[in-house]
């Protein structure tokens, strides 16, 4: 189901008023919510709300299991291990069979070795047949970090199987995030309020409309205008021509997704929900470390938290530290998708953090870390083009479908002398728009949810209807997924 | 620059000042019934872009009336209006 969609709508009119006649009375809530979850997820297709259910199951069995067995005993670490490579069995089974399988076979046949094509044949075959189930990067990696922190003692396992699946299951952030921890929303499962708590609607409805502008307004004028048409025949455009549409891209993805957090934070605030910020205007940043502080922040503290301090972090010396935030954007890449191009775009950013880190620490040898950071006008204005521009160019490889595409993207942003037909005002204004909108991120509004807070409800709920239609107004026929969905 | 955690706490310490539920109700009700005046014809019409199907059928059933409300009362002018004056893809 899909957030700006009628069948949202009427699912939420219901949800909300039996969430809050059901609130009081924990048991039925904690059912109602798990099944109005489920329905949510199995609405796309319903046999997969099985494979969620399953993976409740596992990571909470293990999870009581870990906390009960003794803190010296080696069966915990060995407990832990299972659990992650069965979590990472399943995303790698639907996620990966098929990039594995043919990444096998390719190295066979460029090695020389034979390749037994009939077996080929029949796994390639198997791989196309799976179905990718929407959002299994994103509770794999809530599932993965709830085991994770039992076993560290930052956490105790929910108290029933029935809390940690509402809390896997919870429908606004199921199928793209953010990837909200266990320790900040499985409390606030466990004993919801036990009274009808007021609620922050001015933030809620802030979060809601400006996000279905994001997504329905500027992300698909970009990508039905300027994106999707570069990326999709590179050569038919010149280098101004190219460089718009990556342009377009970037502005395309950052309003997709970060509409998607919006409404997901939105729509649990109506709920008495409160989920982490996941966007913090990220083309603001003026370095690349900077730029991970704000771009899907659930995710890039996941990476922090249980890849890279594990790695060992900063605390093995430079060359170990260089290598871990490779290896950790690496494999942060390889989440996205399993493809190279997703594996390259990692990589791009391992290194140039990498880089970064080390021309750091070279300008700044005796210095503290705050020295670092730019502070004139000018200094951030630059550096903030700097960082967007390589961005833009690793998006280039995370966007094309092959390296081909990618490489013939570049080819084209080489031809200055190609006809220029996108640097129209309209495009240039919906671009405009696409950066302004970072300024609606974080709190920056603070002021502007509590003014909305104190009209009165009515006139709320008009405007908010009012505000809603001139969106959909503006927007193309039809829905276009969110592109997150597809990891 | 906002950090993540502390975020929440914030905010959850500032939620004593919202709106009470019962009233949050109101605004929601009044939401959809605007949203259904201005949009009903829009719904008809999405309802009928669908591939045929039991959804098809039964959004056209339950949008028929929403449609007629929207025609009624002319508000689903206003949509119109917007989408011929600021959405050329949209245009007939």
């Amino acid at each position: 189901m899909l957030f700006p969609t009628t069948a949202f709508a009427v699912f939420f009119a219901i949800v909300f008023l039996l969430h809050w006649a059901l609130i009081t009375r924990t048991g039925p809530w904690k059912l109602f919510t798990l099944i109005s979850s489920y329905f949510f997820y199995g609405f796309w297709n319903w046999k997969f709300a099985f494979l969620i259910g399953g993976f409740s199951i596992i990571n909470h069995g293990f999870a009581v299991l870990i906390h009960r067995t003794p803190v010296e005993s080696p069966r915990r670490r060995h407990l832990l291990a299972l659990v992650c490579f069965l979590d990472l069995g399943v995303l790698a089974f639907f996620k990966y069979f098929g990039f594995l399988t043919l990444t096998v076979f390719q190295t066979l046949a460029a090695v020389g070795l034979p390749v037994p094509e009939g077996s080929m044949m029949t796994l390639l075959e198997l791989a196309g047949r799976i179905v990718l189930p929407v959002g299994i990067s994103f509770f794999t990696f809530q599932g993965l970090s709830y085991v994770i922190d039992v076993y560290r003692g930052e956490i105790r396992p929910g108290k029933t199987l029935l809390d940690f699946s509402i809390y896997l299951a919870f429908f606004p952030q199921l199928v793209a995030g953010p990837i909200v921890r266990a320790c900040d929303l499985l409390p606030q499962m466990e004993t919801p309020p036990r009274r009808l708590l007021p609620l922050d609607t001015g933030r809620a409805a802030f979060l809601i409309l400006t996000g279905l502008f994001k997504k329905i307004v500027v992300a698909n004028f970009l990508a039905g205008n300027l994106a999707d048409p570069v990326f999709a025949s590179p050569e038919a455009y010149g280098a101004q021509d190219a460089i718009l549409g990556v342009w377009a891209y970037a502005l395309q993805i950052y309003c997709d997704f970060s509409a998607y957090s919006d409404i997901a934070i939105g729509v649990s605030l109506l709920m008495g929900f409160h989920f982490p910020i996941n966007f913090n205007a990220p083309y603001f940043a003026t370095s690349m470390q900077d730029f991970w502080h704000r771009w899907h922040i659930s995710l890039s503290t996941w990476l922090r938290d249980y890849l890279y301090i594990p790695l060992g972090g900063s605390r093995n010396g430079e060359l170990m530290t260089y290598r871990n935030q490779f290896l950790t954007f690496l494999l942060g890449g390889l989440w996205h998708g399993a493809g190279w191009t997703f594996v390259i775009w990692g990589a791009f950013h391992g290194a140039y953090l990498s880089i970064e880190r080390f021309l750091g620490r070279l300008r700044h040898r005796n210095q503290p870390a705050a020295a670092a950071e730019p502070t004139g006008a000018f200094s951030i204005f630059w550096r903030r083009i700097w960082v967007f521009q390589f961005v833009c160019v690793s998006w280039i490889f995370f966007r094309s479908q092959t390296l081909d595409d990618a490489l013939a993207l570049f080819r084209s942003m080489g031809h200055w002398s190609g006809p220029v037909t996108l640097w129209t005002p309209t495009f240039l204004a919906v671009l405009a728009i696409g950066w302004l909108v970072q300024f609606l991120d974080g709190t920056r509004m603070e002021a502007a949810w509590n003014r909305f807070s104190r009209i009165p409800v009515a006139l709320q709920g008009a405007a908010c209807a009012v505000v809603l239609l001139i969106i959909l107004g503006l927007g193309p026929q039809g829905v276009a997924p969110f592109i997150y969905f597809q990891f | 620059m906002v950090r993540w955690r502390d975020e929440i706490g914030e905010r959850r310490s500032k939620a004593g000042r919202g709106i009470p539920l019962t009233r949050v109700c109101v605004g929601l009700a009044v939401f959809y019934l605007v949203a259904i005046l201005l949009d009903g014809d829009a719904l008809y019409r999405n309802a009928e872009q669908m591939p045929f199907g039991p959804a098809r059928t039964v959004s056209l059933r339950l949008s028929q009336p929403l449609k007629w409300i929207s025609r009624t009362t002319g508000l689903f002018r206003f949509r119109e209006w917007i989408e011929q004056r600021w959405n050329k893809d949209k245009q007939p």
